[in-house]
């Protein structure tokens, strides 16, 4: 499967090494599923939209419009994490 | 100058005050709607998220003071009123819980008083909707969205009961992950302690609900917050809410028959709505050839027609040349539209392009001059030929006929996203209409043309179907998984 998916054994290791050797140690057959509730939400309620039954939604660029998130920070922040800025700000 | 509530109790909300009340003293709280003075008296309609409830203000129960801090009542303030239930002295509001019933005040006490809000706050809304998300907690307080939010904590609240009830234990998996190797981009999260590394934010529950069937906990659900970094597309959210469940010792028919018992409850409980089990299933190729989507809307009919074979001879070069670089041609019958402007033929064409097509090929049928044929490739075929592809698409003159030739995968976007575009503008969606289904024996993997490479179409750890195991290294595209989605009115 991972040969398919062009990944190198060392790779797939790297990767998710830990649950392939997980299953090394007993693994029972197993399956799930999952599905967006909001969207079963949306569907139950007749809204146009996942926005209506989510209680802070984001806007359609993904930002905050309530709160202004996302946005800069201290440049203290950003030293403690070793993390410095070189995008000019827009 | 807001007054304590002090050695006050709120009795109701005020959507509870019900007919048996009358005569009792009650004490509510919440939101000015609205007031109207009428002369010696003030209406007010008190707000909270049961409903509206009337109270009204006369000087002989509530005192001059009290009287005169009515009249300085507006839309927003929070107040506590005590006072008598009441059969109301005018006309009756049908379209009200509490419509027949007022609360004759005798102590009022402002709670907070509140600025103007920037929109009215009433369901019949038409501010945009960036001002309406900057002001989130007045939106908020409009009857629908109050509406939406009670309904889905319900909705949570049951779906918690089934799981337990069914054996499923909830357990939180980890905010703080590492990177997903498939799937969208990741949320990352530099980390202070170990300089340069980061934590992703989970796009699922993949990889740890793996870890918990590993680990014996052989029924768990999770109401999964999930984040995903995606590009701007129609009504997604970065962070959104799964539900989410594996079970170990399981058949991938005990996965599906827990979650439709699960769905029916919900739909039963909250909607009153009877879904029928078991749920319709049908293979991800039928989907794709009859409906042009993995999760196909099965409220109306309009399915594709692969018309490849009647037109493989014909004298239309985009349809030949599609079919011989191993695509197809295949059409919708838009039924009754074959009168539809050309202008909004037009706009479907460009719709088409926009996904990346050539074009769209037309045929409005005995719409033209003398019951002919309206049709934008008329002239490469024979009318002979042209009957036959009527005849295949079941095409009666009204009908308009749309056809797009290309590689498989584009004429199914194509035409699964015109066929739903039609479904929109003749209102053929009907929002209380809820047709389930199950899409069976996804691919395990698909072609990704930008990585230049096969990627797991579900998540890498998808069994594949035992028997197509050959084909993972000759043809890997054709080989099934066992993975199946549910799908809801075409979401």
């Amino acid at each position: 499967m991972f040969a398919a998916l062009g990944f190198t054994k060392e790779e797939a290791h790297k990767r998710f090494g830990f649950l392939l050797d997980a299953f090394r140690y007993g693994v029972p057959p197993h399956g799930g599923l999952a599905y967006g509730l909001d969207r079963l939400v949306m569907l139950m309620t007749g809204a146009d939209s996942i926005r209506e039954v989510i209680a802070f939604p984001k806007a359609k660029d993904a930002s905050c419009l309530l709160t202004g998130a996302p946005d800069t920070v201290d440049e203290k922040q950003l030293e403690e994490l070793t993390i410095r800025c070189v995008t000019e700000e827009k | 100058m807001a007054e304590s509530m002090q050695g006050l109790h709120r009795t109701h909300r005020c959507g509870e005050v019900s007919q048996e009340l009358v005569g009792q003293t009650v004490t509510v709280m919440g939101w000015v709607q609205k007031r109207r003075n009428l002369g010696s008296l003030i209406f007010i309609d008190l707000r909270d998220r049961s409903g509206l409830l009337q109270l009204i203000f006369d000087e002989n129960d509530v005192g001059p003071e009290g009287f005169a801090k009515a009249e300085t009542l507006r839309s927003e303030f929070v107040i506590a009123a005590v006072g008598r239930v009441e059969t109301r002295s005018g006309a009756f509001n049908e379209n009200l819980k509490t419509g027949h019933l007022e609360v004759r005040v005798t102590d009022l006490r402002i709670l907070s008083q509140a600025d103007t809000p920037p929109f009215p706050i009433e369901d019949d809304i038409r501010t945009r909707e960036e001002l309406r998300l900057q002001y989130r907690y007045l939106d908020l307080r409009r009857p629908s969205l109050q509406r939406n939010l009670m309904i889905r904590s319900q909705v949570a609240n049951l779906a918690r009961q089934f799981m337990s009830r069914e054996g499923f234990l909830e357990i939180e998996t980890p905010m703080l992950t590492k990177s997903t190797p498939e799937g969208a981009r990741d949320y990352l999260v530099p980390s202070r302690i170990h300089p340069g590394a980061f934590y992703a934010l989970p796009q699922s529950p993949q990889l740890f609900k793996q870890l918990l069937m590993c680990a014996g906990y052989d029924r768990y659900f999770q109401i999964a917050r999930c984040f995903r970094d995606e590009d701007l597309r129609a009504d997604r959210q970065p962070d959104f809410t799964q539900m989410d469940l594996e079970m170990s010792f399981v058949t991938e028919e005990d996965v599906m028959d827990v979650n439709e018992r699960l769905l029916q409850y919900l739909f039963r409980e909250v909607l009153g709505v009877e879904v029928t089990l078991p749920i319709q299933r049908m293979p991800y190729r039928e989907a794709m050839d009859r409906f042009g989507s993995d999760k196909p809307d099965v409220r109306f009919g309009m399915e594709l027609v692969n018309v490849s074979e009647l037109v493989r001879d014909c004298g239309f070069g985009v349809f030949t040349s599609a079919l011989a670089a191993g695509g197809s041609v295949r059409g919708i019958n838009v039924e009754g539209q074959g009168h539809m402007p050309r202008k909004k033929i037009d706009a479907l064409t460009d719709m088409a392009k926009g996904m990346g097509a050539k074009g769209l090929a037309y045929l409005c049928v005995g719409c033209g001059e003398n019951g002919a044929h309206k049709c934008s490739f008329a002239k490469f075929m024979k009318p002979e030929e042209l009957e036959a592809l009527i005849h295949a698409m079941d095409g009666k003159p009204g009908d308009l006929l749309l056809f797009a030739a290309d590689k498989d995968s584009l004429v199914f976007n194509v035409l699964g996203s015109l066929r739903l575009e039609m479904a929109r503008q003749l209102d053929l969606l009907k929002k209380d209409d809820f047709r389930f289904l199950w899409v069976t024996e996804f691919p395990l993997l698909e072609y990704s043309e930008e990585e230049g490479r096969y990627m797991a179409m579900h998540h890498p750890f998808t069994m594949p179907v035992e028997e197509d195991l050959p084909f993972l290294e000759t043809d890997p595209g054709r080989v099934r998984a066992k993975a199946y989605d549910i799908v809801l009115n075409g979401n």
